[in-house]
């Protein structure tokens, strides 16, 4: 299976550096929809399937909290499986989360290993 | 008072998170103590978090440094210069990734902060003047980059 991926990060460098963290992973994606916050993704959640997204926490407009708290409060989206990926290494913070529905929380700079671990687990994604 | 040997932690941690941010050789410069903190350079980046503690952490480094650690992160060739910009922000994320890991190492896992959005200067930031000041120097493949902890606020 190819997997289309939305990366949620205001920071350009970011979205880049999980695209690569991603391909060195081998993680097979068909495609990357990259978005600068929360409201730019629900709109783009509002007409395109994606099976995954990766979103950091601060971001203008419309932050990550809002974001996670839009996709699970909705049924056509629930199910969506989202990694959130902060500079936070906060275990309340992370405990916050995984009781919102995010499936894991990965501090910055992560490693290929770690995201592949967590989409294998999680999400049994076949590398 | 941060103890030395926890100071002596961080220095060495953060050369790891910055390794793995930039895909540069990074190696902790020989001492992080005010008297070899020369940072004779004009980018700086800023966080400040809050939370239990207030403070911040800047980022300093030149020119030549910014290109080559944005262009290792955001994985293209040095054929040309990365646009400005883009190289900012590089300089900037790595600013907030290391003020989120330093947070962690130093007050643990337990507590929550909130973090700045980064902000760029092109001169030495203004800080509490009742602030902690704690220096680290690194060297990265032959660029020095500068990280000053300000300590605004003690633990509540």
């Amino acid at each position: 299976m190819q997997y289309r991926v939305m990366i949620v990060d205001d920071s350009s460098t970011i979205r880049d550096m999980i695209e690569k963290i991603f391909r060195i992973a081998r993680i097979p994606v068909r495609e990357f929809i990259k978005c600068g916050n929360g409201r730019e993704a629900l709109d783009i959640l509002d007409t395109a399937w994606v099976d995954l997204v990766v979103t950091d926490l601060y971001m203008p407009v419309m932050d990550g909290y809002s974001l996670i708290r839009e996709i699970k409060s909705r049924s056509e989206f629930k199910a969506m499986p989202v990694v959130v990926v902060s500079t936070e290494g906060s275990v309340k913070r992370k405990d916050e989360l995984k009781a919102m529905g995010v499936i894991d929380v990965l501090q910055k700079p992560f490693s290929p290993e770690q995201i592949r671990d967590t989409l294998v687990k999680s999400l049994g994604v076949e590398v | 008072m941060i103890a030395a040997s926890r100071l002596h932690v961080i220095h060495e941690e953060i050369a790891s998170v910055i390794q793995q941010a930039t895909f540069m050789i990074v190696d902790t410069a020989a001492d992080a103590g005010e008297a070899e903190f020369r940072p004779n350079v004009s980018h700086w980046a800023q966080v400040e978090y809050d939370g239990p503690s207030q403070g911040s952490v800047c980022i300093c480094a030149d020119w030549e440094l910014i290109q080559a650690l944005s262009m290792n992160m955001l994985g293209i060739g040095d054929t040309a210069p990365v646009e400005p910009g883009k190289a900012l922000d590089s300089f900037k994320e790595l600013a907030n990734i290391i003020t989120g890991r330093i947070i962690t190492l130093l007050y643990g896992v337990d507590k929550v902060f909130r973090l700045s959005t980064p902000q760029y200067f092109t001169q030495t930031p203004l800080q509490c003047s009742e602030a902690l000041v704690y220096r680290f120097a690194y060297d990265c493949e032959g660029m020095p980059l500068y990280i000053s902890l300000f300590v605004h606020c003690e633990e509540t």
